[in-house]
């Protein structure tokens, strides 16, 4: 008998409470559902459902209240290393220039001057922000900012990316540069990702499968396999009929939970 | 813990230059001017000083410029101000540099560990609202009337100013900062060195910057209390044998020492914080 690869990342019925005042509100789950090696997959739910939570229990900088993480099929304990995290907000170190930002995972792993440059510059050649390697965070665009953040995670090779609605910020144009350029990035190296995002077009756009999550607290109302082909080009893909089928598809699938979303 | 004695949150202060006229370039606007303005105006000062002493005040009580001046030369040729000045000038760094480095440690930890931040704060809040000075007895009765009493004072005051700016500059260090700089595999270390101490450095420096004439101050009293040497004790000595020139031209010493310092200071912090790129 074969056995079933492992999984990457596997959530077993991991559920998050939190304190606030007085009162204990859940905040996700129990949730359960696992990511393929390789696999790229976006998370999909309304504001407040818990994504960013799901994300920093992948990460280790949460415990779950209840259930198990499991990153290589051994439960999440303490920070979790192997993976390359890129928030929502904006954490650049605002007092390092843009290659002294995207040293830093390098230099914690020990890296020496001259090899740790070259691994710097091909980074930054990579988002495109080489005559910038001197500036400082604060003279860059918000655009800008990403990539040196996108460029910072990558840099140190990790083999899986949780990326916390990277793009959420951006306008619609630069949101698909970016989207391309994540696109191209992940054609090459096949890193697994787990992507958070509301963004119902972001995620059938990038991922391979769609996790939705239903409204606080969040519970996992659907898994969608995205039937695109690969390579994908961002541009052209948003006009093409079956990518807008799709997009209605699961429109409805989410429609009752964005109304409550609101109303929350 | 209360944010006394806390400073502004450090904004870097860019005085915009006076807005002028492109065709009419003001005379105002010349640094020379403004120079020559001061000039001028320090010497009526001294002028108006020196005619009104013996004229319509009591030389007792103002003496005059030319007689502090003169007192001052005195001091220069004996070589008594450079042995009172090195005193002064030993207490102060002395205690600077122990209040500094023990409150920016006491900062750093307690900033880090809300735990023994709740146990120790009372007890900080308590001994800071006292007012250090009056601690200038109990030090002398530890140690004499030598060196140590005067940096124990000065490095008292010190402590307390640069304790509370670390420890403020400490905690609103960014959490998500620090933790995604654990992910990328930081050690605890690593955290403190690479992202918790150059984000809380402004703020250490802005203690820094407002502890040193404090740690003057610390020192000074410590002269004036009981002492045999240093600008304190001339200053002190020269009241007690009803010299005011005395007391005058130690006085002037003191304020071009502390113009020094603060000079010294904003030198040292525009060069750090432009090289601050690493």
């Amino acid at each position: 008998m074969q056995a079933v690869p492992p999984a990457k990342i596997e959530f077993r019925d991991v559920r998050k409470s939190f304190r606030r005042g007085g009162t204990v509100v859940e905040a996700l789950g129990p949730i359960s559902f696992h990511i393929r090696p390789g696999e790229f997959l976006a998370l999909l739910g309304p504001s407040g459902c818990g994504k960013s939570t799901t994300l920093n229990m992948t990460a280790g900088l949460m415990r779950p209240s209840g259930g198990t993480v499991l990153f290589d099929g051994v439960p999440v304990t303490e920070v979790n290393t192997r993976v390359g995290y890129l928030t929502q907000r904006d954490t650049l170190l605002p007092w390092r220039s843009v290659a002294g930002n995207v040293a830093i995972p390098l230099e914690i792993q020990g890296w020496s001057g001259k090899r740790r440059d070259e691994r710097v510059r091909q980074a930054l050649v990579s988002v495109g922000l080489t005559d910038f390697a001197a500036h400082r965070p604060a003279e860059l665009s918000g655009g800008m900012r990403r990539r040196v953040a996108l460029a910072r995670m990558l840099v140190s090779a990790p083999d899986t990316l949780l990326m916390d609605e990277p793009f959420g910020a951006l306008d619609a144009q630069l949101k698909m540069v970016m989207q391309q350029q994540l696109l191209d990035v992940w054609q090459a190296e096949r890193k697994t990702v787990l992507f958070v995002t509301h963004d119902l077009a972001e995620a059938l756009m990038l991922a391979d499968r769609v996790v939705v999550l239903g409204a606080r607290p969040g519970r996992v109302k659907a898994a969608f396999e995205v039937a695109l082909g690969r390579p994908r080009d961002v541009f052209s893909l948003q006009f093409e009929p079956s990518f807008v089928a799709m997009e209605k598809q699961l429109w409805e699938l989410m429609r009752d939970d964005i109304a409550q979303g609101e109303a929350m | 813990m209360s944010p006394m004695q806390v400073a502004e949150p450090p904004v870097p202060v860019a005085v915009a230059p006076a807005e002028q006229d492109a065709d009419r370039p003001s005379l105002r606007d010349k640094p020379i001017v403004a120079l020559a303005c001061q000039a001028v105006l320090l010497i009526a000062f001294l002028a108006l000083w020196e005619t009104a002493s013996g004229r319509w005040v009591r030389p007792f009580y103002i003496s005059k410029p030319s007689l502090i001046a003169d007192r001052l030369w005195g001091w220069l040729v004996s070589g008594d101000l450079w042995h009172h000045l090195e005193v002064t000038l030993e207490e102060t760094v002395i205690g600077f540099f122990v209040g500094a480095l023990t409150g920016f440690t006491a900062g750093l930890i307690l900033g880090r560990s809300p735990f023994a931040a709740r146990v120790f704060g009372p007890f900080i809040v308590a001994v800071n609202a006292l007012p250090k000075v009056a601690l200038a007895p109990l030090f002398i009765l530890w140690f004499g009337i030598g060196l140590p009493m005067k940096v124990l004072l000065a490095g008292v005051i010190v402590f307390f100013l640069v304790f509370y700016n670390t420890f403020t500059g400490v905690q609103s260090v960014d959490d998500d900062l620090i933790n995604i700089v654990r992910t990328m595999g930081a050690k605890r270390r690593q955290v403190v060195m690479k992202v918790i101490i150059p984000s809380a450095l402004l703020w250490v420096f802005t203690g820094l910057r407002i502890s040193i004439p404090y740690a003057l101050i610390g020192a000074v009293v410590g002269e004036v209390f009981a002492s045999n040497a240093g600008i304190g004790y001339l200053i002190n000595s020269s009241a007690a044998q009803f010299d005011t020139a005395g007391v005058f031209a130690g006085l002037a010493i003191l304020t071009v020492l502390a113009a020094c310092f603060t000079w010294l200071l904003g030198w040292i912090e525009r060069n750090t914080t432009a090289s601050r790129s690493t």
